[in-house]
């Protein structure tokens, strides 16, 4: 087979692969924006009353919600306006704040993104530097990495975030409590215990899989044969243990990255960073549902994305993994 | 020695020779630990508050931040209510409604998994796909959808969070079940013309249970640490009700001022319940893969 293969038949499999896998994206994203939609009307009540419930509103905001939601005509063209005005950058308007949610939004999506980036550098150098001494050095200090992991990994985000409070912030005051900062290294400075706080049970996880995954590439027979051949250990190290240890990794390091989206969300309720998941728990405290499902639509978005570009990455970098072939 | 004789010499009932031979003493010392422990939580989350005599809602400022006195273990929290109380009467909110989630997540995700791994064909690609499609809600973000649409609570929360779980558990058992259906004395079953029904139910379901089992443990960790996580951001048990959750928000005013105890106690709690569900996980899943 492999032999037939030419350059652009290549090169058309891949595009295959790829266009599969463009399309599954926009599928999976339509999937979930019409469910995020649709919540509205599983609410208790009816949509308007539903939007409109706790507070007292004038006739002319009233006119402006069933204008925004579109609520005189049927459910589906209900959603064709709201999905077509997103996809031209219009999320609705705020019911609290009376602006444009995309203007509340914007500015709090960078300290989002700035605090799940920080984490996910944090998860990758640490967990994996952690993972392959553990995984090359057998003995105590594999032992006590990976008992300092497993008890890591039993710690929620929030929990960490409030004694990492006690002791660096009132204690011995080394960092601000709450916070965003002003200023890059000011904001990076902020940032510090709550990527730590978001970061650690997820670097204990990818920690205990770098190793397990480094024990396992160094029973195979391939790392074998390379000792019995007699090269050096360095060598062996380097290209066949940690080279191929590294595949599975990729992927559940992505993963992992992915499921931070969701608990930044808590993390940034705990350091006030007023990014977009601090945010989304004020919307739901206020009843604001536009701003909930935009942000809701935002996360899952970037989640879903996070998820494909992973699933492409994994393909790419395990060649036994067929790019654009059934079962090989 | 045969089974029929180990099974009439022992005078064991059959159940407990099944689980024995399932889980055959292999569980190590973590692992009984890790038992133990959940069993000492399960008995306080249930009796503890019938034994309790303090009141865990009576606030006495007097008493703030007070340190451990007689009859009041760990002292009081900024409004002078018993910390040891609040502790024991919020194990109930923060271990049972775990249970839940696990419940009704096992049973849906089992339903759809056997149903589409036995169905087979068409109905299984479909069940396949949506299930992909669904994993992109992470479950604590469909919890707090849930929450905007219905009342902050105890409920909607662990609903939803099992709704957001059902995809995990409904791959797993999928995959498990499909291993074993490929198994030839299905279809010696088969032959002898059980019905679909019976197979998956008497045969397949107990067949996989070790993996259903590790399932079960690990997703009840993580349902534990996702509803606390959404009381302390007030949208699962409300404040003045006593949730390790709720008391590890409420104790951040008490951290600025130098007294820790309520969120470091509480926070403890979930610690040690949560590594205790997830040692005896690891070694379910170890024991349930060996078996293979």
């Amino acid at each position: 087979m492999a032999a037939n293969y030419d350059g652009s038949v290549a090169a058309m499999t891949i595009v295959r692969f790829l266009v599969g896998r463009l399309i599954a994206l926009v599928i999976t994203l339509l999937i979930a924006s019409f469910l995020i939609y649709g919540a509205l009307f599983i609410a208790p009540g009816t949509p308007l009353s539903f939007l409109t419930r706790g507070r007292t509103v004038s006739p002319e905001d009233l006119a402006a919600i069933k204008a925004q939601y579109h609520l005189d005509e049927p459910f589906i063209a209900q959603y064709g306006h709201w999905l077509g005005g997103i996809l031209h950058g219009d999320f609705g308007s705020s019911i609290v704040g009376k602006a444009p949610v995309i203007s509340l939004i914007s500015g709090r999506t960078l300290n989002t993104v700035a605090l799940v980036l920080c984490a996910s550098a944090l998860i990758l150098a640490v967990g994996l530097v952690v993972g392959v001494v553990a995984g090359l050095k057998p003995g105590w200090v594999d032992s006590s990495l990976m008992l300092t992991a497993t008890a890591a990994m039993a710690i929620p985000a929030f929990v960490a975030a409030i004694a990492l409070i006690a002791v660096f912030a009132v204690n011995l005051k080394w960092f601000p409590v709450f916070g965003a900062g002003e200023g890059l290294t000011d904001r990076l400075y902020h940032l510090v215990l709550p990527s730590v706080a978001l970061a650690l049970a997820s670097v204990a996880y990818v920690a205990r899989l770098t190793r397990a995954s480094i024990r396992s590439e160094a029973d195979s027979d391939h790392v074998q044969t390379a000792i019995s051949r007699g090269l050096p250990s360095r060598v062996i190290t380097q290209r066949h243990i940690l080279r191929n240890a590294m595949i599975p990794i990729v992927t559940v390091a992505g993963l992992t990255i992915g499921g931070l989206i969701a608990g930044a969300v808590v993390i940034e309720q705990v350091f006030q960073l007023n990014g977009l998941g601090s945010y989304l728990v004020q919307a739901v405290g206020q009843k604001d549902f536009p701003v909930v499902q935009a942000i809701c639509l935002l996360l899952v978005a970037a989640f879903i994305v996070l998820n494909t570009l992973v699933d492409i990455a994994y393909s790419f970098l395990d060649p036994r993994v067929n790019v654009g072939r059934q079962n090989g | 020695m045969s089974i029929l004789e180990v099974q009439s010499a022992s005078p064991e009932p059959v159940i407990l020779q099944r689980a024995r031979r399932r889980w055959g003493g292999s569980l190590g010392m973590t692992g009984w630990i890790a038992v133990a422990v959940l069993a000492l939580l399960a008995l306080v989350a249930i009796v503890g508050p019938m034994l309790v005599q303090t009141d865990p809602d009576s606030i006495s400022l007097f008493d703030s931040f007070g340190p451990p006195a007689p009859g009041h273990p760990l002292g009081f929290d900024g409004q002078g209510r018993d910390l040891f109380a609040r502790l024991v009467f919020g194990a109930r909110s923060s271990l049972i409604g775990p249970v839940l989630v696990v419940i009704i997540s096992m049973t849906l995700g089992g339903i759809i998994a056997v149903s589409a791994a036995w169905i087979g064909g068409t109905y299984d690609s479909i069940v396949a796909r949506v299930i992909d499609a669904l994993f992109a809600f992470p479950g604590l973000l469909l919890a707090i959808v849930a929450v905007a649409l219905f009342e902050p609570g105890l409920l909607a929360a662990s609903i939803a969070l099992s709704i957001g779980y059902t995809p995990y558990v409904a791959r797993i058992i999928r995959s498990a079940v499909l291993r074993e259906r490929s198994l030839p004395y299905v279809s010696a079953l088969t032959v002898q013309g059980l019905s679909g029904t019976t197979i998956a139910l008497r045969h397949l379901l107990p067949n996989c249970s070790g993996i259903l089992v590790a399932a079960a443990t690990l997703s009840y960790g993580y349902a534990l640490i996702d509803l606390a996580a959404l009381s302390f951001i007030g949208l699962g048990v409300q404040a003045p009700q006593s949730d390790w959750g709720v008391m590890v928000a409420s104790g951040i005013p008490g951290i600025l001022a130098g007294f820790p105890q309520e969120s470091l106690y509480a926070g403890l709690c979930i610690v040690i319940a949560v590594g205790a569900v997830n040692l005896l996980g690891d070694r379910i899943t170890a024991i349930a893969e060996a078996r293979r």
